[in-house]
């Protein structure tokens, strides 16, 4: 065998070394605190009350579905902007209780798109990095569950390489002026407002110090919205023009050149929570259903194997639930799970359908076959929405050492 | 980790540290004891880390030597101390006196017709009593080895059969609603064992692609092997908090989760770390085979996959639908 490197290397090193130690990740042990399992019930009370007899075309949407009506309900029961503080409508409250509502929403199958961006992003954004007045006039509104948000990051041409966006924002008189086009933008059809992500100097040596970000008005003049139709006809997403529209100075969020800085950070925001792992959590609840009590042993194993994994994300999630409680920052560790995550809830639907003789359907009579359907159709985008699992895994790798 | 945790933890993994080699390995897997270092845990006291001070342990409990049995994965002990530390433990709960100089593992017992069935797997020639732990009656038996063979695991373990006749049975004492079974106790050690040797073939992957050079720069550069490992890692995050769950609450369902996501994630790990190794890793002086083999024999032992799996799931179906969301945040599901 030929001579390697890593046979000069004294490949025993690490045997001997105390410092051996693997930790690349921090998954800290915690624990739902009782204050969150409290309430728990009244969640389920609430979401039993609302979600009765819906028709089966809105089940299997989770997160993708919205209701304006039911956030401005979940608003009044103060469960958006749950952690934030008080003067700003929030209600002060745990990352262990907002993990409740949320995984309670999801396992119900709620139609919580509306608000979900800004509860998850837009305002945690505002928060940190915005200015007094923004964080006034925007965050209140937010958790009565009234204004929507929307993320303005991809472009045509700047998808996992999110630095190399072109939609520019140039300095005028007052503010600025912004021409370029946004695309993949989930819900901007029904969002008040959008965070984008610009290019305030296009200086090409410095892709990521030239960008800074914006609240944007989306009722602004020159702002042309189209949605796009997904593989299912459905329009989740859009695309959004920008022409000669103004913004003031006011609509800058952070300084001028931070964008990097700050997209970043709420990418984090954006990955960390338990809808990367329950956004199938409808279709595992049916398909048990569908097999019935006993099954047989393939049915018992293949419906192990899951449920094995869905309680070891939830512990994974739950964790890095707490490491945000605590101040951390859990990027990586919430990049771990969203990976995981996609591997579990792309691979349900294929294991429904090696269990269960029934066809997946778009106008059908059962709730299996109906939410079979609508996810067999909506897998796809789990490994590409909120960064692609090539992106993903890259973070992770740099979290090893080997970038 | 608690004070408790990082000492104990700290001593175990110096002496580790301070014994286990190559050459330790290889010797154990050849049937030679590794006195030395049993004398060096033995003298801190940690084959009886879970049991009462009035027994001359520790007072440990199983969340705070999570960390030890672990460690026993990721250095690839040639002494299965987390089975020692396991048949003392249910020893101190039985109030069963051991006698002073025996070393004894923890093993698996089934009345039959005849007698009863022991089965272990003995990663060492230095215990020398089987605590035999017969689960519908939850009776121990303490009993001799005497040089027994049997077939040898892919770890080097002996896996011993022992039949023993009715008449020499005599139960030393009996549990009294134990919270575990045996196979759900040996799943979780290994469960744990696993998460270990995993983060030491994780850390060995990342070492070696660092260093490596092809095509002018370390192969860890390139997306195809940094893809690989991502992924990697990330069932071995799954699996190292999975089986800590599983020490924390010592409730067989977390038991099961832990040892089927380990069984799941040594598929992977196993595979992409030969991967990116190349052929150096499939050789014997290198390390990785120490763990890989590892990997490969324990997720075989105190059930496969399919037997969690067919447990778990016979457990969800029989919860059935619209319970099924309650009892997992209720933690409630049980096999």
């Amino acid at each position: 065998m030929a001579k390697t490197s890593a046979s000069t290397a004294a490949p025993w090193a690490p045997w001997n070394e105390a410092e051996m130690s693997a930790d690349f990740f921090q998954f800290q042990p915690f624990n739902l605190p009782p204050e969150a399992e409290a309430l728990r019930e009244e969640v389920r009370g609430f979401v039993a009350k609302e979600l009765n007899e819906r028709p089966l075309s809105e089940l299997g949407h989770t997160w993708s579905g919205s209701d304006p009506e039911f956030s401005r309900k979940m608003g009044e029961k103060g469960w958006i902007g749950m952690t934030w503080p008080k003067k700003y409508g929030g209600h002060e409250r745990s990352f262990f209780e907002r993990y409740v509502v949320l995984e309670e929403m999801l396992a119900a199958d709620a139609p919580v798109a509306s608000h979900w961006i800004a509860d998850r992003q837009s305002g945690p954004l505002l928060l940190r990095f915005g200015t007094e007045e923004q964080r006034c006039e925007h965050l209140p509104a937010i958790t009565r569950g009234e204004r929507f948000f929307c993320i303005g990051m991809s472009e045509p041409n700047s998808g996992s390489d999110l630095a190399s966006v072109r939609t520019k924002a140039e300095r005028v008189e007052g503010g600025y002026k912004v021409n370029g086009r946004k695309i993949w933008t989930s819900g901007a059809h029904r969002a008040h407002y959008m965070i984008a992500t610009l290019r305030t100097d296009s200086k090409p040596e410095d892709r990521h110090g030239g960008l800074t970000q914006f609240l944007v008005d989306l009722k602004t003049p020159g702002i042309h919205i189209s949605p796009i139709e997904d593989l299912s006809r459905r329009s989740h997403f859009n695309e959004v023009l920008f022409e000669d529209v103004f913004l003031p100075e006011t609509a800058r969020v952070g300084n001028e050149g931070d964008g990097w800085m700050q997209v970043t950070s709420e990418l984090a925001f954006e990955r960390s929570g338990p809808e990367r792992f329950l956004s199938c959590y409808p279709l595992f609840k049916e398909l048990i259903r569908e097999i019935g009590s006993d099954g047989d042993r393939m049915q018992r194993v293949a419906i192990g194997r899951l449920t094995a994994r869905l309680v070891t994300l939830r512990r994974m999630s739950i964790s890095v639930a707490g490491m945000l409680n605590d101040g951390a920052n859990p990027a990586l560790e919430a990049a771990v799970v969203k990976d995981q995550g996609a591997i579990f809830e792309q691979n349900l639907p294929n294991v429904a359908r090696a269990l269960v003789d029934l066809a997946p359907t778009v106008e059908g009579q059962s709730p299996y076959q109906e939410i079979l359907g609508t996810l067999l159709q909506a897998v796809p985008s789990f490994s590409l929405r909120g960064g692609t699992r090539e992106i993903l895994r890259g973070i992770i790798a740099r979290g090893l050492g080997l970038r | 980790m608690s004070e408790l945790q990082s000492m104990i933890f700290e001593t175990a993994d110096r002496i580790f540290a301070d014994h286990v080699t190559h050459d330790l390995i290889a010797k154990g897997e050849a049937g030679v004891p590794a006195s030395n270092l049993w004398q060096d845990l033995n003298f801190a006291g940690l084959p009886k880390a879970l049991c009462s001070e009035e027994a001359g342990g520790i007072g440990g409990t199983w969340r705070d030597v999570f960390g030890i049995v672990k460690a026993t994965g990721a250095r690839a002990v040639p002494l299965p101390l987390g089975d020692i530390m396991a048949a003392h433990w249910l020893a101190d709960q039985a109030g069963m006196e051991m006698p002073e100089e025996a070393i004894p593992v923890f093993a698996m017992g089934k009345k039959s017709a005849r007698g009863m069935t022991i089965d272990v797997e003995l990663e060492s020639a230095l215990p020398t009593h089987l605590l035999a732990w017969e689960g519908e009656t939850n009776e121990l038996f303490l009993v001799a080895l005497a040089g027994q063979m049997g077939s040898r695991s892919l770890a080097g373990a002996r896996q011993l059969r022992l039949d023993i006749p009715a008449e020499q049975l005599r139960a030393g004492a009996k549990l009294k609603a134990p919270q575990l079974t045996p196979i759900t106790l040996g799943a979780m050690l290994r469960a744990a064992q696993m998460a270990g040797a995993m983060e030491t073939a994780l850390r060995l992957s990342v070492d070696y692609v660092n260093e490596r050079v092809q095509f002018g720069r370390p192969i860890g550069k390139f997306q195809a092997i940094q893809q690989q490992l991502a992924m990697m890692s990330g069932h071995v995050a799954s699996t190292v908090r999975a089986a800590e769950v599983a020490f924390e609450t010592i409730r067989e369902f977390d038991i099961a989760c832990a040892k089927l996501v380990a069984g799941e994630a040594a598929e992977v790990v196993t595979d992409v770390a030969h991967q990116v190794h190349g052929a150096i890793g499939f050789t014997y002086e290198y390390q990785l085979q120490f763990l890989t083999r590892r990997l490969w024999a324990w997720g075989s032992e105190y059930g496969t996959i399919s037997y969690w799996a067919e447990r778990i799931g016979g457990s969800v179906l029989r919860e059935g639908a619209d319970n099924i969301w309650p009892a997992v945040t209720g933690n409630r599901l049980t096999l």
